[in-house]
């Protein structure tokens, strides 16, 4: 099990070790970046806009844990809103979702352009997510339902859970060297 | 005309449903309509993201074209990494 999973089993489990952030707001996100020492305008970016998404979509309210595992960084957040397999295939300008698995909806959502509201330019999040995980070299899990992507530079591996996990997760584990920390 | 964000915007523009933003284009809109470059300094904005970006610069570029934003408007410090991309990425989307 790679450690990405290790993460979301955990988090699945409620045996995550990592710290949660009492609150996710943009103070909160911001202040915790200064005091990890990141430097990455695009890391603090693709966070941001992962938890819009999860405010946008999930239930409101979404959770951010965070925890430093030498020479790494994990970020975890997640939200209990309906998953990335439901938002996607809303999109009226997408035709070919129709019988396509969680997992394959998780990956088509990692390009560009690709959002549940069919509104030209949205869709930042994950595009971001994915951009800066092939720029850096990092690792990232999205899931989602029963749909689970794994992403390692420019790497993808799709997988199927063996439940509705019923939220939506996504790790993304950062080299602390290649965020300025 | 020289636009403190900050004071704007707040500390963080990070939505494009931000309630600054329909003043904040409509400021920059009338600055454009009479040929008078506008400075955005961002300055004091603790984070500004990808989608505040989009919903501000693309649409003027849509609407009075690149040639004319990018002689007009500039932001100080320059936009890097995604945020700059998402002015390219945001109109290149809403051309198609």
């Amino acid at each position: 099990m790679s450690l990405v999973e290790t993460f979301l089993d955990q988090y699945l489990n409620q045996e995550l070790k990592l710290a949660l952030l009492p609150s996710a707001d943009d103070q909160s996100l911001f202040d915790l970046i200064y005091q990890l020492k990141i430097k990455s305008q695009d890391l603090l970016i693709v966070l941001e806009e992962l938890v819009i998404n999860a405010k946008e979509h999930g239930d409101g309210l979404p959770q951010f844990y965070h925890g430093k595992n030498e020479p790494d960084f994990t970020f975890l957040i997640s939200d209990r809103g309906v998953g990335i397999h439901e938002r996607v295939p809303v999109n009226p300008r997408l035709s070919d979702t129709k019988g396509k698995s969680s997992s394959s909806i998780i990956r088509l959502a990692l390009e560009e352009g690709i959002t549940g509201t069919g509104t030209i330019g949205r869709g930042m999040g994950l595009y971001y997510l994915s951009r800066f995980v092939r720029q850096t070299q990092a690792t990232a899990l999205i899931a989602s339902d029963r749909g689970c992507v794994i992403q390692q530079g420019d790497v993808f591996h799709e997988k199927d859970l063996s439940k509705d996990i019923q939220s939506t997760v996504i790790v993304l584990v950062v080299h602390a060297a290649e965020v300025g920390a | 005309m020289k636009l403190h964000l900050a004071e704007i915007g707040g500390e963080f523009c990070t939505q494009r449903t931000a309630p600054s933003l329909p003043n904040l284009r409509s400021l920059i809109e009338a600055c454009i309509e009479k040929q008078e470059p506008v400075e955005i300094e961002t300055i004091g904005v603790k984070i500004l993201t990808p989608s505040f970006i989009d919903e501000l610069i693309p649409p003027l570029i849509v609407k009075f074209g690149e040639a004319r934003i990018q002689s007009l408007i500039t932001f100080n410090p320059p936009l890097t990494g995604f945020l700059k991309e998402q002015i390219e990425r945001g109109t290149r989307l809403r051309k198609k």
